[in-house]
């Protein structure tokens, strides 16, 4: 059996690094990857605490399932968003897109 | 002094005398309101003038009988049939708490004679006003609420206990007799005799205030108090009381028209008679000679004297009010006898009549001069009767144009005749001749410097008087022209007509009072009779005895008063013609006199001349350059005014608008520092929420390893 701290020291690294994705990546797409990324390393903990446990009723694992569910939601409905703002800036890049945001103070 | 004077506080009379003062008042002031309420309205309401009529005569039948009543119980009573020990009752209540401003009401003999004289002789032209006025006119209750409001005054004057509830209704009487003056307002003449009569008087009034507070602080006056009974007590030196005293007669100077501002008083005809008769009887006029018989011991030390007269100090007020009475006495007399306007030749008389009082109260005669103006009050306010029935009948007011008024007339003749008996003084019976001949007396006596010129000067007044009277009856009801044939009425001018029952009931009232006086004095003068209404009784109530009737004297009286009947029937019945032989002569005093001796000529050229030409214009500029300029613009606005607006401006922009201001710098700040987070960026956003993560790891681990947190 193998110890649960390597489940959590590999879910922690998984995670850390869909953050860092997150933070440092301004394209849509990659930002989205990296939200998988964290959203698996969840996943991981979940099911490793299930069986760390020993939860009989697998709350766990059916926590993992909805987690599964809302995050190919979120790809379906980000994809689409995604191809709808490529459609109207011509770009994918975040911290271009402000149009709605107010007009920058000068100082 | 007679006797012992007790002091009674509260009683009967203070229920009767305050009945007998408001019941006019507060009919006056249901009067007012509802013509208040009629103009305000713009409505007439049926059968008011005459309801107004019964409820303004009604008072003052409630009134008359009142005093009727007080004077009954006073004199049988126990507290005024002894002239040894007689009583005043007072009654007083603080005004203003703690000061001796006070309501204050008197009842002694003379305010309860007063009062009497007041009651009847009021009653009666209330009565006669009824006839006399439009009774069917609306304005008449405007008339009736200002006859009443006046009378009450007279009444609360009479009847006030200090002097400063005496000036309260004194002003009382000087606004209700300017309403009255001016009461028909739109005539011009109305308006102007008004106010002149106010302001003539308004120049008393200012003396009778500083009269109030020289009495105030007078050193021997430590209770600093106004009432009468407590002033009569004190002792003053004599050389403290001249400007008191003088003071105080200027107060009657203005209101009883003496020497120099007697002017009002003819222009005062321009109101209704029943005013002219009011104020010339018993009120107005009166009130001042009676506030100097109630303040005799303010010009005497009255403590100084037993029966006789007061010795004068040279110094003293008596010797000015003296002369002025007597030039007074004498100016109104030879302007009555040039007059031709017959309410004015009363007026006039008026004025030499009350030279006469005041004459009487500066030789010291306090007896004497209630005596004459009882006597007056009478036959002047009958007179005026007669002169509004003439007027009321025949239409005229100028004597001229009379003549031959007795066929028509008999009933006004009579009554006038009566009214002229007294004026004159119809030697040895009549109530006139007494009271006169006691005046006359008491100056002869009196130790006053040059009493003897004023004397004479008195007797000749009482020449003229007589002359005047016998020319007045002459040329009313009978007189001859100039070519010697009966003075006729001018049919086409005016149609003469006896007037009606409630005029003659006033006139025949009046007329048997006068009867009446004149036998009561006639009585006690000659029969020694002295158990009722004598002057001996009169001078036991007052405290002052005059002296005692002198034949001599009254045979210098009859003298003179029958050579001034006898050259008035001469010069207008039997010889008109010779009055042009007198004309070129005499023609010179008859203009002085036509002029008021240029005394209203020359208060018009203070007044208007000086006053208004150098006095205005000075005090302007020195309300306009020293307190606009100098106190309200340089010192009060820029000292105060614009030190305190300084620092309003102070407060308000640095700590009210500061707040504000602190306020919305404050929130733009913190709106600046935390919109910089906003980047807009996804990226920044994700970071915050990772370094909130650590840092919420961080806080658990922390609190979990000290223990301050159980977080599983």
């Amino acid at each position: 059996m193998i110890d649960i701290i390597w489940f959590i020291l590999f879910s922690t690294a998984l995670f850390v690094t869909g953050l860092l994705g997150v933070i440092t990546q301004t394209n849509g797409i990659r930002i989205l990857i990296s939200v998988e990324f964290m959203l698996n390393a969840a996943n991981i903990n979940f099911i490793a605490f299930n069986s760390y446990l020993g939860l009989v009723d697998f709350s766990g694992w059916s926590m993992a399932l909805f987690v599964i569910a809302i995050a190919a939601a979120e790809a379906a409905i980000g994809l689409a968003i995604f191809i709808s703002v490529y459609r109207s800036f011509g770009d994918i890049t975040l911290g271009s897109i402000f149009s709605l945001g107010e007009a920058t103070e000068v100082e | 002094m007679a006797g012992e004077t007790t002091i009674v506080h509260g009683g009967v009379f203070i229920n009767l005398a305050l009945v007998i003062m408001l019941a006019p008042i507060i009919s006056s002031f249901i009067l007012m309101f509802i013509r208040y309420f009629e103009i305000k309205r713009n409505t007439q309401i049926h059968g008011v003038p005459i309801y107004s009529a019964i409820l303004g005569i009604g008072s003052l039948l409630i009134s008359f009988a009142m005093s009727v009543t007080m004077t009954i119980m006073y004199f049988t009573g126990e507290y005024g049939s002894d002239p040894e020990h007689l009583t005043t009752v007072v009654a007083d209540a603080e005004m203003i708490v703690g000061t001796n401003f006070k309501f204050g009401l008197m009842i002694d003999p003379l305010s309860v004679l007063m009062t009497l004289l007041l009651g009847v002789i009021a009653f009666l032209i209330h009565l006669y006003t009824y006839e006399y006025m439009d009774h069917g006119e609306p304005e008449i209750t405007r008339f009736y609420a200002f006859l009443n409001f006046f009378t009450g005054s007279m009444f609360g004057f009479i009847l006030s206990g200090n002097l400063f509830m005496s000036f309260i209704w004194w002003e009382m009487l000087g606004v209700s007799s300017y309403f009255l003056i001016g009461y028909y307002w739109k005539k011009d003449s109305a308006r102007r005799a008004g106010t002149k009569a106010f302001l003539y008087n308004k120049v008393g009034d200012v003396a009778f205030m500083v009269a109030i507070f020289l009495i105030l602080i007078l050193p021997e006056n430590t209770e600093r108090t106004l009432d009468y009974h407590l002033l009569a007590e004190l002792s003053i030196p004599a050389k403290e009381l001249l400007l008191p005293g003088i003071l105080l007669f200027g107060a009657a100077i203005g209101k009883s028209s003496q020497f120099p501002l007697f002017g009002w008083l003819p222009e005062a005809m321009e109101g209704p008679t029943p005013v002219s008769a009011l104020l010339h009887s018993s009120t107005m006029v009166k009130a001042g000679l009676y506030l100097m018989i109630r303040n005799f011991a303010v010009i005497y030390d009255i403590r100084n004297f037993d029966v006789t007269l007061p010795v004068v100090d040279p110094l003293a007020a008596a010797t000015f009010i003296l002369f002025i009475g007597t030039v007074t006495a004498f100016m109104g007399a030879s302007m009555a006898t040039v007059s031709t306007d017959f309410k004015r030749i009363l007026a006039f008389s008026t004025i030499s009549q009350l030279g006469y009082i005041a004459m009487a109260i500066g030789a010291g005669g306090k007896t004497a001069a209630f005596y004459h103006l009882i006597s007056h009050a009478t036959f002047k306010s009958l007179l005026f009767l007669c002169a509004g029935s003439v007027i009321h009948g025949s239409g005229l007011t100028d004597i001229r144009t009379m003549g031959g008024l007795h066929r028509k007339m008999k009933y006004t003749m009579a009554a006038t005749f009566f009214g002229l008996f007294g004026l004159s003084g119809f030697p040895f019976i009549s109530s006139g001749f007494f009271s006169k001949d006691a005046v006359l007396l008491a100056v002869e006596k009196s130790s006053v410097p040059f009493a003897e010129v004023y004397y004479i000067i008195g007797v000749f007044t009482a020449f003229l008087t007589a002359f005047y009277s016998t020319r007045l009856f002459i040329e009313v009801f009978f007189g001859k022209t100039k070519d010697g044939k009966d003075k006729k009425f001018d049919t086409r001018i005016s149609n003469p007509h006896e007037s009606g029952k409630y005029i003659l009931t006033a006139l025949i009232s009046l007329s048997v009072l006068i009867v009446l006086e004149s036998l009561m004095w006639a009585i006690s003068t000659y029969g020694g009779i002295s158990f009722f209404l004598t002057e001996e009784w009169l001078a036991d109530m007052l405290g002052v005895h005059g002296h005692a009737f002198e034949w001599s004297g009254a045979f210098t009286s009859f003298g003179v008063v029958t050579l001034g009947y006898l050259l008035g029937f001469y010069l207008y019945q039997w010889n008109p013609s010779s009055r042009d032989l007198l004309k070129k002569p005499l023609g010179w005093m008859g203009t002085i006199a036509e002029n008021r001796f240029g005394v209203d000529i020359l208060i018009n050229w203070i007044s208007m001349g000086i006053v208004v030409k150098y006095v205005s214009p000075a005090l302007a500029t020195v309300d306009e350059k020293v307190i606009d300029e100098y106190l309200i613009n340089t010192v009060i606005s820029q000292q105060v005014g614009l030190g305190s607006a300084e620092l309003a401006d102070t407060i308000d922009r640095d700590y009210v608008d500061g707040a504000v201001n602190a306020t919305w710098r404050s929130t733009r700040y913190i709106g600046r520092v935390f919109r910089k987070l906003q980047t807009g960026l996804t990226g920044n956003y994700a970071q915050y929420m990772a370094v909130g993560l650590v840092l919420l790891l961080a806080l658990v681990t922390v609190l979990n390893e000290f223990g301050l947190a159980n977080l599983y």
